[in-house]
């Protein structure tokens, strides 16, 4: 089981540890009493059940080779405005360098930290360790909120079709992007996200991103694997942030180049 | 090749960057590594890095304060590394594998490992003179 695989410990070999292997696929499906998958649990980002610097193809959520993934399908404007951003906006329009949540779909595409969901009869509810974030989803198919204001999760609804459940999710804060390099959205994005849980060991997650002022037609994300740990998460604030100051710095020596 | 460029082929390969919350080329340049040597006088124990600060001589045998960024607590923690290590070390001399900031002002660099009092080598960052992020 994963948490046998995680022990170990920073050996002074010169490399992170500990060092681990993509998990099996683990027993059936666990399933709750009303008879859905049970998504419940504590989550990594690849196949491993933890951290493995060692060991890149086994920490990534897909591989390319197997799943490609699709561009996401920027109008012309768009890609212009992201084309004429340099490397220092692209780190100061980032999440992640200002301390801010990573949002939907960020907490799963963008995210390297491990993730828990607790799954109730009526509930998803996701702790992110990064940031100390979370979001609680409705499973009951109530509809959305009437005219929600922007937040950084969004407005979610959610419910299941078959042993997949679907999260439709509007109203995400503008503030949020969806990949690393500058794919900003629109307050017209509307995110559709899938869980399955195909095994004991393994969450799929994927997702389909519309934004008709942005994309010229909707992206889905190749499934993206998430494996089971059975760590407890750590406290993660960010409290001590010293990079908006530093790229603020190399803006002024370059004009933010990056060179 | 333009760094987006190289963002971009990275996402693109599903490599996008795990272990730091920024893009290291662009505040580090993995080009100017080297083994650094002096005392170590203090750790913040926080997040997003963890930053270590050693009191290095130049050339002129002037003392200054660096500052050296590594991971977040919780990689270091899961690779087994404590805040207790740091404390055990405060007041020693210790070696940090490290790049330089890009900003030449400042006393800053990316640490990649520290090789402790007692000899022990820790990796306290990625990899970064060989690519990893």
């Amino acid at each position: 089981m994963a948490a046998a695989a995680q022990e170990g410990k920073n050996s002074g070999d010169n490399s992170f540890q500990p060092r681990l292997q993509p998990l099996p696929k683990g027993g059936p499906t666990p399933r709750t009493a009303d008879g859905h998958p049970d998504l419940s649990g504590v989550w990594f980002p690849g196949t491993t059940g933890g951290y493995d610097t060692s060991s890149p193809p086994a920490q990534r959520q897909f591989d390319p080779k197997v799943t490609p993934e699709e561009k996401p399908p920027l109008q012309p404007w768009a890609a212009a405005k992201i084309k004429s951003m340099t490397a220092v906006d692209f780190e100061l329009g980032r999440a992640s360098v200002n301390c801010l949540p990573r949002g939907t779909p960020g907490m799963f595409l963008l995210n390297p930290y491990p993730t828990k969901l607790v799954q109730t009869r009526d509930e998803l509810i996701q702790l992110s360790e990064l940031n100390n974030n979370f979001r609680v989803v409705h499973t009951d198919g109530r509809p959305h909120a009437k005219d929600p204001d922007p937040t950084f999760n969004g407005d979610a609804t959610a419910h299941w079709e078959g042993d997949t459940l679907v999260i439709d999710v509007i109203a995400i804060d503008e503030r949020t992007w969806n990949n690393f390099v500058g794919w900003f959205h629109s307050d017209q994005e509307h995110v559709i996200e899938r869980l399955t849980r195909p095994s004991e060991n393994y969450l799929v997650y994927q997702v389909t991103i519309e934004d008709p002022k942005v994309l010229t037609k909707p992206w889905t994300s190749a499934p993206r694997q998430w494996s089971l740990s059975h760590e407890d998460l750590e406290e993660y604030y960010c409290t001590n942030n010293q990079e908006v100051q530093q790229y603020q710095s190399l803006k002024e020596k370059d004009g933010g180049s990056g060179k | 090749m333009s760094l987006r460029n190289i963002l971009l082929i990275g996402v693109l390969l599903g490599a996008a960057p795990a272990f730091a919350h920024h893009t290291f080329s662009v505040e580090y340049d993995a080009s100017k590594c080297s083994d650094m040597t002096g005392t170590l006088t203090k750790v913040d124990w926080e997040n997003p890095h963890v930053y270590f600060y050693v009191d290095l001589k130049d050339s002129d045998n002037q003392v200054s304060s660096w500052s050296f960024e590594a991971v977040s607590v919780a990689f270091l923690k899961r690779s087994g590394i404590q805040k207790q290590d740091f404390l055990d070390n405060m007041g020693k001399v210790v070696t940090v594998r490290a790049c330089l900031g890009k900003s030449a002002s400042a006393k800053r660099a990316a640490a990649e490992t520290l090789k402790m009092a007692d000899g022990r080598t820790v990796r306290v960052g990625s990899d970064y003179e060989h690519g990893q992020n």
